[in-house]
């Protein structure tokens, strides 16, 4: 079986457990630097675990890096027989990129789409992809099964004569290996170019052919997009395990919020897996509460945080800031009232004084507002925001309580793990304020350490509590960066627009190398596109380009116009294949590494040449 | 005021853990066998005088040396002589505590000493004031911790211990005493160790920033050898 539904999780799980040897090294575990892939990796490693099955954990930062980590370790790891790939290695054609050997497995949990179809429906069965959004799959289950089907009619044969082109009868195979090629397309070459090679068939087959190139170039260009989180699916792995805690949940939440929070799942999605999780927690606190009854004695420090699912407001950070700045820096908020002007930030006072608060109360620290008040302004808030236009302020999501420290929300979770994750050395050397001098010295030297510190600072933020307050407070600071940089970026009117998207590029400023890591650059220019979105009515995707000088590239982000319809299929991101076409047209000298195919780095000359042919060419893509 | 920094020494021994060995406070000591030193000459020159003047010839009457001393005096020598005692036992209070300490790592480290890390301590310095900056407790101690003496010692010891393990290979000396809890533990790379055979025949590539899930008893080994720290 090569693909897997949500309900056959276990079966893999299972695989892996049969393939592990006692006091062997057999799974390897590749994790990408994202939140949601972090909280995913807690819960595979908590199972793995309490299976005593040894494994290895490597952080993977980009494509290159995952190619090379995890060959070397195949060449030289005799005993390792599961691979396991989260948030990355989908979207590449596994299974002949890598030369696995006999009895090796590859288990890969993505959310980026499209997965390369070759990993869902190879013959050789060497990978295994865990898919959610299998109506969609049907389709491509009918391609896939049926072309092979044919083929082993016609002849029975393995993967060397896979390569045979000439031979008559095996037209169908012909046609999957188009197909495949196709897929590889989306990493290198534009799939119409290969598809319009395809001449040679006869009529008959030509038409289905041409039906399932449709369903096969649909699926490809229908450009970026989300499946549903990791930490979700390995929640519902260790759920119909039956070893479901509550960590796990509360990881599988941080997971979800994490892709909420970047505008990259349908909110239509997150309501059902939000409604999913919060039965999942009902019944957990049922369970763990006749456990308790039973040994009352063994109360653990660790029991004493509760999960609650709440309405949480769209406010960034309240709980850790005060009124006026979650408000400020929220982009929800932000962006609607249209802080960067003298008139948006007198209309988010005039907001503050109609819910009944004073300058300088808004200016307090959330959680030392008097109590009375606090309920005053909860429940004033969500009368008045309608007045503003800022009806979607209240979502469901979860926040947990740990004892005497306060509570937590997910998204709280999620941009504290995630400023954890991004930020390096130096950079947090430059957010705090500590010996900048002592973190230039030795830049060069170890570039590659520190992400990795941030990785495990982030990996073990998830479990303790003082320092994912740490990761918030970085967080803040983060945050006041970006919206003080988007604020200057719009009263300077930097956003050119042109005809098919708008753009901007970011040379200098103060705070450039915080801008150079994908993840805060992808946030700014959300928040980019929402202020965009704003203030005027056309619809537009968003093009940023950030200098990074210490590699002399520029890192460019692309993002789709709006991913967030409320109802309707969700729109791709048209830029990872287009970023792809222009590159190979105009021999800009690019490096597309990141998990997330929307980012790429151009070397510092190419820059103009690329937008231009990026701008004449995207209109030809399919922007459904 | 005398043996006040020999009551910080003793203050500072008594702080002293197998997890949280402070720097070798060179200053204090020397300050304490300077303090000492001061004491000895001072009480040297008292003794010195009474005995001059008891041997200068008297009246015969007087025949009991010392009898020659006022109340004060003999207070003087008796306090200065406690005092320099007192100085003596925290000094070696100090030191040995600080050698049990150092004997406690050395048997729990299983007589092996940890890699040297003299090409990265620029690193780890900034590491250890990020680490301070979030909250963690920087829980390890290294050779610069020791004075010279004591890492000599450490060495030595280390030797020693092993050399008085091999000649009972096979009960295990080097184990530790309690059943342990779990047969695995997670570890995490902090420098290339390359391939690493495990006792099991399999071998384990260590990158620096992986975590593996690993046996106990090879998760101890590596540990000793300084290649990984526990989770």
């Amino acid at each position: 079986m090569v693909y897997l539904r949500p309900d056959q999780l276990s079966q893999a799980y299972d695989e892996i457990k049969r393939n592990a040897l006692h006091g062997h090294c057999t799974v390897a575990v590749f994790v990408a630097p994202d939140a949601d892939a972090l909280c995913a990796c807690r819960i595979l490693v908590g199972l793995l675990t309490d299976d005593f099955i040894s494994h290895k954990v490597v952080p993977v930062a980009g494509f290159a890096h995952l190619m090379r980590a995890a060959q070397e370790l195949i060449n030289t790891h005799d005993e390792l027989r599961s691979i396991v790939m989260l948030n990355c290695g989908g979207i590449t054609d596994l299974s002949s990129d890598l030369s696995l050997r006999e009895g090796q497995m590859i288990y890969v949990c993505d959310t980026h789409r499209p997965i390369h179809l070759r990993n869902l429906f190879g013959e050789d069965a060497t990978a295994t992809a865990m898919v959610d959004d299998v109506e969609d799959m049907h389709s491509m289950i009918d391609v896939y099964y049926n072309s092979a089907g044919d083929s082993e009619n016609g002849e029975d044969d393995g993967n060397d004569e896979f390569e045979d082109e000439k031979s008559g009868d095996n037209e169908e195979r012909y046609s999957s290996q188009e197909l495949h090629r196709a897929a590889d397309g989306m990493i290198r070459a534009t799939i119409y170019s290969v598809f319009s090679a395809i001449q040679r068939a006869h009529w008959d087959r030509r038409l289905r052919r041409q039906q399932n190139r449709h369903i096969v170039s649909d699926y490809y260009g229908r450009g970026l997009t989300r499946g549903k989180a990791c930490a979700v699916q390995l929640y519902m792995l260790a759920s119909e395990l039956r070893r479901a805690s509550k960590d796990a949940l509360w990881w599988a939440m941080i997971g979800l919020t994490e892709q909420v929070a970047n505008d990259q799942y349908l909110i239509r999605r997150y309501a059902s897996t939000v409604k999913y999780l919060r039965d999942e927690l009902a019944r957990l606190e049922d369970e763990l509460a006749s456990a308790r009854t039973a040994m009352a004695m063994q109360t653990t420090k660790r029991h004493a945080s509760t999960h609650r699912s709440r309405r949480e407001r769209e406010f960034m950070l309240y709980r850790h800031w005060s009124l006026y700045d979650a408000m400020f820096h929220s982009r929800y908020v932000a962006t609607r009232l249209g802080i960067w002007s003298e008139k948006g930030r007198g209309r988010l006072l005039n907001l503050l004084a109609k819910i009944g608060l004073s300058k300088r109360q808004a200016g307090e620290l959330y959680s030392e507002m008097d109590p009375t008040l606090k309920h005053k302004v909860q429940r004033r808030i969500i009368e008045k925001a309608g007045e503003y236009g800022l009806d979607g302020i209240q979502f469901a999501s979860f926040v947990r309580m740990t004892g005497y420290r306060g509570c937590i929300s997910a998204s709280d979770a999620v941009h504290g793990v995630t400023a954890l994750l991004k930020s390096d050395r130096i950079i947090a050397s430059k957010l705090i304020g500590a010996n900048p001098g002592a973190a230039n010295s030795n830049t060069a030297v170890d570039a590659n350490q520190s992400w990795l510190r941030g990785f495990w600072t982030a990996y073990d933020a998830l479990a303790r509590p003082n320092l994912l307050s740490f990761g918030i407070s970085l967080a803040k600071s983060l945050r006041r960066t970006i919206v003080r940089q988007a604020v200057t970026i719009i009263e300077k009117r930097a956003v050119r627009t042109l005809s098919n998207f708008r753009f901007t590029v970011l040379r200098d400023g103060p705070d450039l190398p915080v801008f150079t890591h994908p993840m805060t650059a992808s946030q700014l220019a959300l928040f980019l596109l929402d202020a965009m979105r704003m203030t005027s009515k056309k619809r537009m995707p968003f093009l940023l380009a950030i200098l990074c000088e210490t590699k002399d590239v520029y890192v460019v982000i692309g993002l789709p116009d709006d991913a967030s319809q409320p109802n309707g299929p969700m729109r791709g991101n048209p830029f990872g294949l287009a970023f792809d076409e222009c590159a190979q047209r105009t021999q800009a000298r690019v490096l597309h590494d990141n998990f997330d195919m929307s980012v790429i780095e151009v070397q510092r000359e190419d820059l103009e040449d690329f937008v231009d042919h990026l701008h004449a060419s995207l209109p030809a893509l399919p922007m459904r | 005021m005398y043996g006040d920094d020999g009551y910080k020494l003793a203050l500072e021994a008594k702080r002293t853990a197998i997890d949280r060995l402070p720097v070798f406070n060179r200053e204090l000591v020397q300050a304490v066998c300077r303090e000492t030193r001061y004491l000895a000459e001072s009480l040297e020159r008292r003794l010195r005088a009474h005995t001059e003047m008891a041997a200068a010839p008297r009246t015969p009457a007087r025949s009991m040396p010392s009898q020659g001393l006022t109340p004060a005096h003999r207070f003087e020598i008796l306090t200065e002589h406690l005092v320099m005692q007192r100085n003596k036992r925290c000094l070696l209070g100090y030191l040995h505590r600080r050698m049990q300490v150092v004997m406690q790592d050395t048997w729990r480290r299983g007589g092996s000493l940890p890699v040297q890390a003299n090409a990265t301590s620029a690193v780890n310095e900034s590491e250890a004031s990020y680490a301070r900056a979030a909250g963690q407790p920087s829980g390890a101690w290294d050779e610069t911790m020791l004075s010279a003496g004591e890492a000599a010692f450490r060495r030595d010891y280390a030797r020693l211990l092993r050399r008085y393990a091999a000649t009972y290979a096979d009960v295990g000396l080097l184990e530790e005493l309690r059943p342990p809890k779990e047969l695995y533990v997670q570890v995490r790379a902090i420098r290339d160790g390359g391939l690493v055979q495990t006792e099991g025949g399999g071998a384990i590539r260590l990158e620096p920033g992986t975590q593996c899930f690993i046996a106990r008893q090879e998760a101890q080994r590596l540990i000793g050898l300084g290649l990984v720290c526990r989770v």
